[in-house]
């Protein structure tokens, strides 16, 4: 076979591919996920993985009590687990049993551990004013484990215990022993993500949307979680910077974040909605 | 003694200059052999740019950054099987050399690492296994009228590649990294020819040679995200030979007037020089289905190597028709490094540039893919495939490799 021979073939097999990959399947991925390819995403969720997560998400909830002690006041504790399971009967991962904290520490955050476990500071408590807004709080929370953020940063997945996945991990050297050897090092870049890096900006701004959502539909004031930001935002002085560094760090901006909401407000017609804040209650439960 | 000379020469002292300089097939006169990986080799080796895989450990350590979240291991089989065909060369008739082997061409395994990534992997970039008889009968030549000719020859010539890779992100679109492999190649040649006349008398030569030479090949890569969807990288390495020995030994018998029977041991230390490579490639992330990538390879000229400097091209695409299956497809040279051969010469290397396509299919599973591969390339040239002639023949070369590979992440 001569040259152009071979060049002609080359380029009709080149534009075979070129002609198969149509304009539809093109995205506007940012920088950091160009490289995804398709096999990459996250397939059908199976048993396995639900279980995969669980058990991860409770190793990273072990390391964030590592981290923070539990905040000692059954009736607080209580009160947020009433709140946050009522809440989680809104989400679309009834297989998850959600389990809420608070972490004694004056820092102002949130935490999420994929598998159902939330925590919340009782710096945050100390600011919240209403029910409503713990509610805000927690739903963001829910909304990263419902949506699997941290489980797809990671791709946190259960065992895959096909024949054709066997036979490929022969070939490609995997062993149970390496799945083990790794499961500790991705905990700690989940912990990385916790306290340093932050998740994706998309995740929280999709988590703050969800979050209004979620507590509008259980009949809460959907403004006040945007209040809430607000208030934070405007806290002021050398001891809230301190305590808001973790938050800011790993979070996109109040800016940000509250144009955002605005925007899902007015999509959604929530401004006209009379929703409870339910102050009192808050008060009678968080006495910190 | 040179090691140029026990590389060429077979009988240079036989009186008949019908005995062929049997030299390794084509791994030395070309630079890009075996492809190597799981997703490279189906995209003609256009992978500088790309990298994202353990596989980026050979082509440009610096996108391994890239590679996804967490552990990969992927491990590539290799089945090829090259043809080198001289035309008209004893009587009319062609000799054929043909080489196959199957071969692990590649194990890599890239995990995080502090603040990059960390990877090891092992390539076999060129092999050669011959093992054949060819008897060419009843032909005339300027030496008499030959009954038969007799060649047998059995070769293994490896080139094995091991060792470390660190890659780390400087920003968002900048990454460093580099490789540090260890280089070694072992070379075994036995070669016996067997020449009968009509008139009963007869010449032999048997060859017996032996190499081995170890070296370090470090690489250094850049990976740089100038646009979206946009990546440009570079990869510079040389290979240098710190230790090397090679015997030959030679056995000449002619029961013609004067009759020889002489066995000739030759040794040599002299380290093989390889040149400067410096690897530059594009990608372009159209979307998570599509993705075209090329790469120019540079060959400085190694002058004491008697090497000409090589610039080769491939070309890239990958297409995923589903979250399940990724298709790959590709064009590329391979060049070859030897000068023209010129008329009146003797003893020249082959000069055989080739063409290559490839194509691959990946079925993915959860957490790992299956590759099924095939790389075929072909060129012709000049060579001059008997000793002390300065016979030109047309020659062409033909080569393929099916490969079957597995990835798994976990």
């Amino acid at each position: 076979m001569n040259s152009l021979k071979f060049i002609s073939l080359a380029l009709a097999l080149m534009m075979f591919v070129s002609c198969a990959a149509s304009p539809a399947n093109v995205t506007d991925d940012p920088v950091k996920e160009v490289r995804k390819r398709s096999s990459q995403k996250a397939m059908e969720i199976s048993h396995g993985d639900v279980e995969a997560e669980i058990q991860f998400g409770r190793e990273l909830a072990a390391r964030i009590l590592g981290k923070y002690r539990l905040y000692d006041n059954d009736t607080a504790n209580r009160y947020v687990n009433v709140i946050g399971k009522g809440l989680s009967t809104f989400s679309p991962r009834p297989e998850l049993e959600f389990k809420f904290g608070i972490l004694n520490t004056d820092m102002i955050n949130a935490f999420a551990s994929p598998g159902g476990y939330i925590f919340i500071t009782k710096g945050t408590l100390e600011i919240i004013e209403n029910e409503a807004q713990l509610a805000g709080v927690l739903a963001h929370e829910i909304a990263h484990i419902t949506e699997r953020h941290i489980v797809r940063e990671l791709d946190i997945k259960g065992r895959d215990d096909s024949a054709a996945a066997g036979f490929a991990a022969m070939l490609g050297g995997g062993t149970s022993e390496t799945i083990r050897s790794v499961f500790t090092q991705i905990v700690d870049k989940a912990s990385k993500i916790l306290f340093e890096d932050g998740l994706k900006f998309s995740d929280e701004i999709d988590s703050d949307a969800l979050s209004v959502m979620m507590i509008s539909n259980a009949g809460y004031n959907p403004l006040a979680y945007k209040k809430l930001l607000e208030d934070i935002a405007k806290k002021k002085g050398a001891k809230y910077k301190k305590n808001k560094k973790i938050l800011s760090d790993t979070h996109p901006s109040f800016k940000d974040r509250i144009k955002a909401i605005n925007k899902i407000i007015a999509e959604e017609g929530l401004n006209e909605l009379d929703y409870a804040n339910v102050k009192s209650r808050y008060k009678k439960y968080i006495k910190l | 003694m040179s090691r140029q000379f026990l590389n060429v020469s077979v009988s240079l002292s036989l009186v008949l200059s019908l005995f062929f300089s049997v030299n390794a097939v084509a791994d030395e006169n070309h630079y890009k052999n075996l492809l190597i990986g799981e997703r490279p080799a189906g995209m003609a080796g256009a992978y500088t740019a790309v990298s994202d895989s353990p596989e980026g450990a050979f082509y440009n350590p610096a996108g391994l950054v890239y590679s996804v979240g967490k552990s990969l291991s992927v491990s590539v089989n290799a089945y090829n099987n090259s043809r080198t065909t001289y035309d008209g060369v004893v009587g009319g008739s062609d000799w054929t050399r043909n080489s196959s082997t199957l071969v692990p061409n590649y194990f890599g395994i890239v995990q995080p690492w502090g603040k990059g990534k960390i990877a090891f992997s092992y390539a076999v970039p060129d092999v050669v296994e011959e093992d054949q008889n060819q008897e060419f009968t009843n032909f005339s030549t300027s030496s008499g009228s030959i009954k038969s000719f007799n060649i047998n020859l059995s070769e293994v010539d490896k080139t094995y590649k091991f060792g470390p890779s660190y890659a780390q992100k400087i920003n968002d679109s900048l990454s460093i990294g580099g490789t540090l492999y260890i280089h070694y190649r072992q070379v075994k040649r036995i070669v016996n020819q067997y020449v009968y006349y009509q008139t009963s008398n007869y010449e032999w030569n048997n060859l017996n040679y032996k190499s081995t030479e170890y070296g370090i090949e470090p690489k250094l890569g850049v990976m740089w995200s100038p646009a979206d969807k946009i990546s440009l990288g570079l990869t510079l390495s040389k290979n240098t030979i710190f230790s090397s020995h090679s015997r030959e030994q030679s056995t000449e018998n002619k029961s013609a007037t004067p009759t020889k029977n002489e066995t000739v041991v030759r040794t040599s230390d002299d380290d093989r020089k390889f040149p400067l490579t410096a690897s530059l490639g594009a990608a372009w992330f159209a979307s998570e289905s599509f993705l075209l990538t090329c790469d120019f390879d540079y060959f400085a000229e190694v002058s004491s190597e008697n090497r000409a400097s090589v610039v080769n091209f491939a070309l890239g695409s990958e297409y995923y028709s589903s979250e399940e299956y990724a298709w790959r497809a590709g064009f590329y040279t391979n060049m070859a490094n030897t000068p023209e051969v010129d008329s009146g010469g003797m003893n020249q290397q082959d000069n055989i540039d080739l063409y290559g396509i490839t194509a691959s299919v990946t079925r993915f599973t959860r957490s790992s893919a299956m590759t099924f591969g095939v790389n075929y390339a072909s060129g012709s040239g000049d060579a001059q495939p008997i000793s002390n002639s300065t016979s030109i023949f047309d020659a062409s070369t033909e080569s393929f490799t099916m490969y079957v590979s597995g990835s798994f992440s976990y």
